[in-house]
C-alpha cells in the first residue's frame, strides 16, 4: 500500500434522533461522492459503500449507533473529516 | 389468446356517474402492480454487454422522469422534503446496485429486469424488517423507484391520462382524484375503477366532469384486455366486455332514449321550480371552474349555490394570488348576468386534494385541520387573499360568502373579524365592495347542528353540507368500503338534524340551502322539500330532474312525508316514504331514482 493509498480511519457516533433514515443517507452519499476516496461504513462487521445509498439504509443505524469510517484514497484524510462532521452536525437536522 | 376472452362477459358495481359509453378499453395498470418478479430469461455471454446497455437505458430514463417530477414539485414542498425525494434519484445512481445487477448479467446470464428485480428485491427484504420505522419506510421509497425502472424495460409505461390519442375507456384498479380531474374529456368516454364508492371524491369528479363512471367493480381488471370493445352503463352499474352484436345494439338504443329523456328535461329547463301549492324552491348549480357554467346555464340553474375554490390550488406548483382570484370571481358574475353566486372559502384536507399545500399527513385528516381551520391556524395569508378577492368581486355583482366546516360560534368570531380588517383596508386603498355582503356557514358538523339558533343569529345563510353531516353524524367514512353500507342520508337522525337546523333558520329568518349530494339525488326530493330547505344545490345535470318532482309534488304531501320519515324506526323505512310518494307522481322519475344519480 503507497502513501496515497493510505486508510484513514475513525469512529463516530450516529446523534441525530432519527438515526440514518432516508434524508441524512443521502446527504451523506452526496458528500461522498464528491471524494475520489473510496468510503466504507462499518457496523457490527458488515461494512458498506458511503457511495450507495441502499448500502447506508442496511446498516440500519439509528441514534447512538458507533460506526467504523474507512476512507482510502489520494483525498482519504479530507473525506473522512467531511464525513464525520457531518454526522456530529446531527445532519443540520436539530 | 384463449378462446373464453371472446365471450361476452358482464359484470355489476356501482353506478358512480350517468351515462352510457361504447368504446374500446385502455388498461392502466399502476406501477405499484409492476413490483413483481419478472420472467428469467438466459443471456447468453455475447450478449451481455446489450444487456447492460438496456439496463443503463432504462436507468437513464428513469433519471430524467424523476428529475423531471423534481422539478414540478419544487417551489411547492420545502427544500427538506424534496431532498427525500433526491433518495429516489439517488437509488437510480446507486453505484453498488449497479454493479451487482452488471454482475448478475455478466457472470450468471440472468436478463438484466430479473437481474435488477432480485438485486432490489434483496434490499427491500432486508430493509422491511428493519426494526427502525424510519429506515422500514424507505422499503416503499425502494419500490416505487424500482417498479418505474422495471415498466421502463418492460415497456409498461404509465399511461400519461391527460395526453390520450384515441377515445377511449379507461380501466384502472384506483383513480385518486388528482388524476379523475386532469382526465382529457373528449379522450375519456368514461371510466371503470375497481376500488371506491359512489360518494367518494373520485366519483364526485366525474359526475361534474359528466363523464359516465362505474367504481367498485371487483376483478375488472383481470377480465379486460387493451383494445377490448366495452359498454359501461353508468345508469346501473354494468360494464359488458366484448358484447356480442345484438347486446351492443341494444345499449345503443338505450343510449338514444336516455339522452332524448335528457334533452326532454332540458326543454323544461325555463319553468319554474315550484310545487303544485306554490312553494318555490331555488335550484343552484355546484360548480368548481368557469368551465361548468355553460352547462349549467343550459340545465336552468338559478344560480350558483356553492362554488368550490379548492381546485384553483390543485394545479402543482401553482397557487392563485388575490388577483388571479379575483378575476376568476369577476368572470364568473359576468358569465351568469347577475344570478346569485355563493363562494366558498379554500375547503382542503380531508379527502380533498392538496398536493400543493404544505398539508402534514394527519392520522385521522377528517377530524384534523381541514378546511377553515386550516384557513386559521396554517393559511391565514390565504384565507385574507381569498376574503379580499370575493369582497372586491362583490362590487359586481350578486356575490356571498361562504365558510366550510364551522364547528362553533367562536369561528365565527374570529372570521367575521378578518372580514372586517380585510374591508377596512380596502376601504383605505379606495376599492369598492358590498358592506352588505351576504355571509354564510356550511352545516356539516353534528355540532354545528346542535347550536343552530345561537349560529343563526351570527350569519345571513346556512348551507347544509350533507355528505360530510352524515359521516361525521354515522361516524362512516364513506370511501370505506367495509362501511360505505351506513352511508345513509335517509337516516332518521340525519332528516331530524336537518329539521333542526330548518326550525332554528325559520325562527331566526335566515334562508338555508342543501348543497351535499343529497340535494341532487331525486329519491331524497320530496323529504327535503317536506322538511322546507329553500334551495337545492347540486351538480347540473341533475337539474333536470328535481325540478321535474317539485313541479309534481305539493308542499302539503311532501311535509307529511318528511314527518312520517322522521319518525321512522329505520333508514329503509324513511327511505321508502319518500320513494311512495315518488312512484304515485312521477313513476318515470322513479326509474332514474334507482339509478342511483
Amino acid at each position: 500500500m503507497g502513501i496515497s493509498e493510505q486508510c484513514h480511519c475513525d469512529e463516530v457516533t450516529v446523534q441525530n434522533s432519527l438515526g440514518l433514515h432516508a434524508r441524512p443517507a443521502s446527504q451523506l452519499v452526496k458528500l461522498a461522492l464528491t471524494f475520489e476516496a473510496e468510503i466504507l461504513f462499518e457496523k457490527d462487521g458488515e461494512s458498506v459503500s458511503a457511495k450507495s445509498l441502499m448500502g447506508l439504509l442496511m446498516l440500519s443505524a439509528g441514534c447512538g449507533t458507533v460506526l467504523k469510517i474507512s476512507a482510502t484514497g489520494d483525498d482519504g484524510r479530507t473525506a473522512l473529516e467531511a464525513m464525520v462532521e457531518l454526522i456530529n452536525r446531527k445532519f443540520d437536522e436539530e | 389468446m384463449s378462446v373464453t376472452h371472446n365471450i361476452e362477459k358482464v359484470f355489476h358495481a356501482t353506478a358512480a356517474s350517468l351515462g352510457i359509453a361504447i368504446g374500446p378499453a385502455l388498461v392502466i395498470r399502476e406501477l405499484h402492480k409492476s413490483y413483481a418478479e419478472p420472467e428469467d430469461k438466459v443471456i447468453p455471454p455475447e450478449d451481455s454487454d446489450c444487456e447492460v446497455e438496456r439496463f443503463n437505458v432504462a436507468l437513464d430514463q428513469a433519471r430524467d422522469e424523476l428529475e423531471e417530477l423534481r422539478v414540478r414539485i419544487q417551489g411547492v414542498l420545502e427544500e427538506r422534503e424534496a431532498n427525500v425525494f433526491d433518495a429516489h434519484l439517488m437509488i437510480v445512481d446507486d453505484k453498488m446496485l449497479m454493479d451487482e445487477v452488471e454482475d448478475m448479467i455478466r457472470r450468471h446470464h440472468h436478463c438484466a429486469e430479473y437481474s435488477f428485480f432480485k438485486v432490489v428485491d434483496r434490499y427491500v427484504t432486508a430493509i422491511s424488517v428493519m426494526p427502525d420505522p424510519y429506515i422500514k419506510e424507505r422499503a416503499a421509497d425502494i419500490k416505487d423507484v424500482a417498479s418505474r425502472v422495471l415498466g421502463l424495460m418492460l415497456n409498461r409505461q404509465g399511461v400519461a391520462l391527460d395526453k390520450l390519442t384515441e377515445k377511449s375507456i379507461v380501466i384502472a384498479h384506483d383513480l385518486s382524484p388528482s388524476a379523475t380531474a386532469t382526465l382529457d374529456r373528449e379522450k375519456v368516454l368514461a371510466f371503470v375503477i375497481e376500488t371506491g364508492s359512489n360518494t367518494s371524491h373520485t366519483a364526485i369528479l366525474a359526475r361534474s366532469m359528466q363523464i359516465p363512471a362505474i367504481v367498485g367493480a371487483k376483478g375488472v381488471m383481470q377480465d379486460v384486455e387493451n383494445g377490448d370493445l366495452l359498454i359501461v352503463d353508468g345508469f346501473v352499474g354494468t360494464v359488458i366486455v366484448l358484447p356480442e352484436g345484438d347486446t351492443r345494439k341494444l345499449y345503443e338504443a338505450k343510449a338514444t332514449r336516455e339522452e332524448k329523456f335528457y334533452v326532454d328535461l332540458m326543454r323544461e329547463s325555463k319553468l319554474r321550480s315550484e310545487t303544485t301549492d306554490g312553494f318555490a324552491v331555488q335550484l343552484a348549480a355546484n360548480l368548481e371552474s368557469l368551465d361548468e357554467v355553460e352547462s349549467a346555464i343550459k340545465f336552468g340553474m338559478y344560480g350558483v349555490g356553492l362554488f368550490r375554490t379548492e381546485y384553483m390550488y390543485m394545479t402543482p406548483g401553482k397557487r392563485p394570488g388575490e388577483e388571479e382570484l379575483f378575476n376568476t370571481f369577476r368572470k364568473l358574475i359576468a358569465e351568469i348576468n347577475g344570478k346569485p353566486v355563493v363562494i366558498r372559502t379554500l375547503d382542503i384536507g380531508g379527502d380533498k386534494l392538496a398536493d400543493n399545500l404544505g398539508v402534514i399527513n394527519e392520522t385521522n385528516p377528517f377530524l384534523g385541520l381541514r378546511a377553515i381551520r386550516l384557513c386559521l391556524k396554517q393559511e391565514r395569508q390565504l384565507l385574507r387573499e381569498q376574503i379580499r378577492a370575493i369582497l372586491r368581486a362583490s362590487a359586481y355583482g350578486n356575490l356571498k360568502i361562504m365558510f366550510p366546516m364551522v364547528s362553533c360560534s367562536e369561528e365565527i368570531v374570529e372570521l367575521k373579524s378578518i372580514m372586517q380588517e380585510c374591508m377596512g383596508q380596502l376601504d383605505r386603498e379606495g376599492r369598492n365592495f358590498n358592506k352588505n355582503i351576504e355571509v354564510g356557514i356550511m352545516i356539516e358538523t353534528p355540532a354545528a347542528v346542535a347550536v343552530a339558533d345561537v349560529l343563526a343569529e351570527m350569519v345571513d345563510f346556512f348551507s347544509i353540507g350533507t355528505n360530510d353531516l352524515v359521516q361525521y353524524t354515522s361516524a362512516i367514512d364513506r370511501d370505506n368500503e367495509a362501511v360505505a353500507y351506513l352511508y345513509r342520508p335517509e337516516h332518521p337522525a340525519i332528516l331530524k338534524m336537518i329539521n333542526q337546523v330548518m326550525e332554528a333558520a325559520r325562527n331566526k329568518g335566515i334562508w338555508v340551502s342543501v348543497c351535499g349530494e343529497m340535494a341532487g339525488d331525486p329519491r331524497y326530493t320530496p323529504l327535503l322539500v317536506g322538511l322546507g330547505v329553500h334551495e337545492f344545490s347540486m351538480n347540473s345535470v341533475a337539474i333536470g330532474a328535481i325540478r321535474r318532482i317539485i313541479r309534481k309534488l305539493s308542499l302539503h304531501e311532501a311535509e307529511e312525508v318528511a314527518k312520517r320519515a322522521m319518525a321512522c324506526r329505520t333508514s329503509d323505512d324513511a327511505l321508502n316514504e319518500s320513494l311512495q310518494l315518488l312512484a304515485k307522481i312521477s313513476p318515470d322519475i322513479t326509474e332514474l331514482a334507482f339509478k342511483g344519480i
